[in-house]
């Protein structure tokens, strides 16, 4: 990956991330899947300017859908928990 | 909750609302929690929104939500607290609410200009009622109209001529000079003698012919008739008299009275009923004569400034109650070229007059502590229920549902302090047509002096839009 903003590709917000933020200050992002942990933790720094903690990732496989006769499927995806370090917070993923 | 009142004209005040920050807290924590169970967010089920992501989502909404809360439960309380009544719909003023911050709206209102009417000018009224009775003369014309309209054609049984009275079946032709109209010639056309479906001179030829007669009449159109192609000519009618018809009445007894409808059992029956109809429809001209005309007097009793929302929204009932019986006759409001606001401009002289009749009304109402009742309003209720053929107990339900009491009440007031007016008035039989040879004059007095008046408020505009165009 040479390009550190096409490492996140969006920030994942649904019960399971706002409890791991509350409880444990972690972000929880849809990443590249190419990417590896040493890149995401960059890219978090660099991006929102806060210190990473530690990084977990998860790899996902694209769920199979059928067309009509044609198989598919939907693109693999890699979900990153980021943990910060305690006192950084990211102002977006706060509430309003 | 703060209040405090600024008076901006003899009419107008500018109402100050202050809701403690406590409270705006407490209805946005409620309008949260209700949204809380509806929302639906993509990531979280049904309910287990958190409310750091509700608010991400929903703050404007709820915003105007706390405001429209917060205003309906402390206007009336705020209007009590100061003592105020509005006459029209307020206008309300607001920044959205913030939590933790006290809430504030502005409402500018009219309130009932203040103003004492001395007794001696609206007791004593002199009034004109048209003395208008029902005659048996009346009830006869109503009757024989109504068998008119039951008439069947026979042919003639006896051998005569056409008189007046009797149908005739023509064909006919018509010419200008020589020439033939065109569509000016039909077949087995019936003409009623002595009606004045045609023109008086073809009626005058049509008389004592036989049928197989042909005849001739000349008729010369007005250079203003209504066909530009007849207008200004001599029309010449060509004739011929195919049959004679006479017109059979029905006998006047029992049978034609159930014939009309069941309910008529006997032509006495039926009489009766035209009698009290014609009862009712003359009561009616009669209040409306006697109501206008104390309106028309009392109008100009006391001094005040006239509140200008009030006159606003009359114009512009008035506009659109013009623009729905324009589209009724079939005419297209947009198509006349008439626009909302202007109209609206030309109805305000006839609304700043009905809004001062129905302020001095009130103010006599107040002065002679008129009131509406729970029977009187009942009674009201009926009386509309039987004119629109609906049950009392559904219409009652329906004025309340959409919160028509008040208004309601207000018609039912006018009333009756109409008819304090009345009893304390000295009222003269009159008639009826002298009556509205005078309301007619009076209005077109009154049409002058409003004309004049804008004539007299607009001189600049006017020269300028002389010199526009």
């Amino acid at each position: 990956m040479k390009d550190l903003r096409q490492v996140l590709k969006k920030p994942l917000i649904t019960e399971k991330s706002t409890v791991a933020k509350e409880m444990g200050n972690q972000l929880v992002f849809e990443v590249d899947p190419a990417a590896n942990k040493v890149e995401i933790r960059q890219a978090v720094e660099k991006i929102f300017n806060v210190k990473v903690l530690k990084v977990h990732t998860a790899s996902f496989e694209g769920k199979k859908k059928r067309m009509g006769r044609q198989m598919g499927r939907r693109n693999h995806w890699k979900k990153a928990y980021v943990t910060l370090a305690p006192g950084h917070t990211v102002e977006f993923f706060e509430g309003a | 909750m703060k209040v405090n009142v600024e008076q901006l004209s003899s009419v107008e005040r500018l109402l100050n609302v202050e809701i403690p920050a406590n409270e705006v807290d407490k209805t946005q924590e409620n309008l949260y929690k209700r949204l809380k169970k509806t929302a639906r967010i993509k990531g979280f089920r049904a309910g287990k929104v958190p409310r750091s992501i509700l608010e991400k989502y929903y703050a404007p909404q709820v915003a105007a939500e706390t405001a429209e809360s917060l205003i309906s439960d402390s206007y009336a309380k705020a209007l009590a607290e100061v003592k105020l009544e509005p006459m029209a719909r307020p206008d309300f003023d607001f920044e959205p609410p913030q939590a933790g911050q006290d809430f504030i709206y502005k409402v500018t209102l009219d309130v009932r200009p203040e103003f004492q009417i001395d007794e001696a000018k609206y007791k004593g009224l002199a009034l004109k009622e048209p003395d208008l009775k029902v005659t048996d003369e009346e009830i006869e014309n109503r009757v024989k109209a109504l068998a008119e309209n039951q008439a069947v054609l026979v042919p003639l049984e006896e051998d005569r001529p056409a008189a007046m009275g009797d149908v005739v079946v023509v064909n006919y032709q018509s010419f200008i000079g020589d020439e033939a109209l065109e569509g000016g010639s039909a077949d087995n056309v019936e003409v009623e003698l002595g009606k004045g479906q045609v023109q008086e001179e073809i009626e005058v030829a049509l008389v004592k012919t036989k049928p197989g007669d042909m005849v001739e009449a000349k008729v010369q159109y007005d250079d203003n008739y209504r066909d530009p192609k007849l207008a200004g000519n001599l029309v010449r009618f060509k004739l011929l008299v195919k049959e004679i018809k006479a017109k059979k009445l029905p006998e006047l007894d029992d049978d034609f009275a159930r014939s009309l409808g069941a309910e008529f059992e006997s032509l006495v029956k039926l009489k009766e009923r035209i009698s009290s109809e014609l009862e009712k429809a003359y009561q009616k001209q009669k209040d409306s004569a006697l109501n206008s005309q104390i309106l028309d007097q009392i109008r100009d009793l006391g001094e005040f400034d006239l509140p200008k929302t009030l006159v606003r929204d009359e114009a512009e009932e008035m506009a659109q109650n013009f623009k729905r019986r324009l589209g009724q006759s079939g005419m297209d409001p947009a198509l006349a070229g008439l626009d909302d606001a202007k109209l609206a401009a030309d109805f305000t002289p006839q609304a700043e007059q009905k809004v001062r009749a129905g302020i001095v009304l009130g103010q006599i109402a107040d002065q002679e502590k008129v009131e509406a009742s729970q029977e009187d309003l009942d009674a009201h209720i009926a009386k509309i229920a039987e004119q629109l053929g609906q049950p009392a107990a559904v219409l009652k339900e329906m004025y309340t549902k959409n919160n028509m009491m008040d208004a309601l009440v207000a018609e039912v007031m006018q009333e009756k302090t109409l008819q304090a007016i009345r009893a304390d008035a000295k009222i003269e039989m009159v008639d009826p047509a002298e009556l509205a040879k005078e309301t007619e004059e009076k209005a077109a007095q009154r049409a002058a002096a409003v004309q004049a008046s804008r004539d007299d408020q607009a001189p600049t505009a006017a020269a300028e839009s002389e010199t526009n165009s």
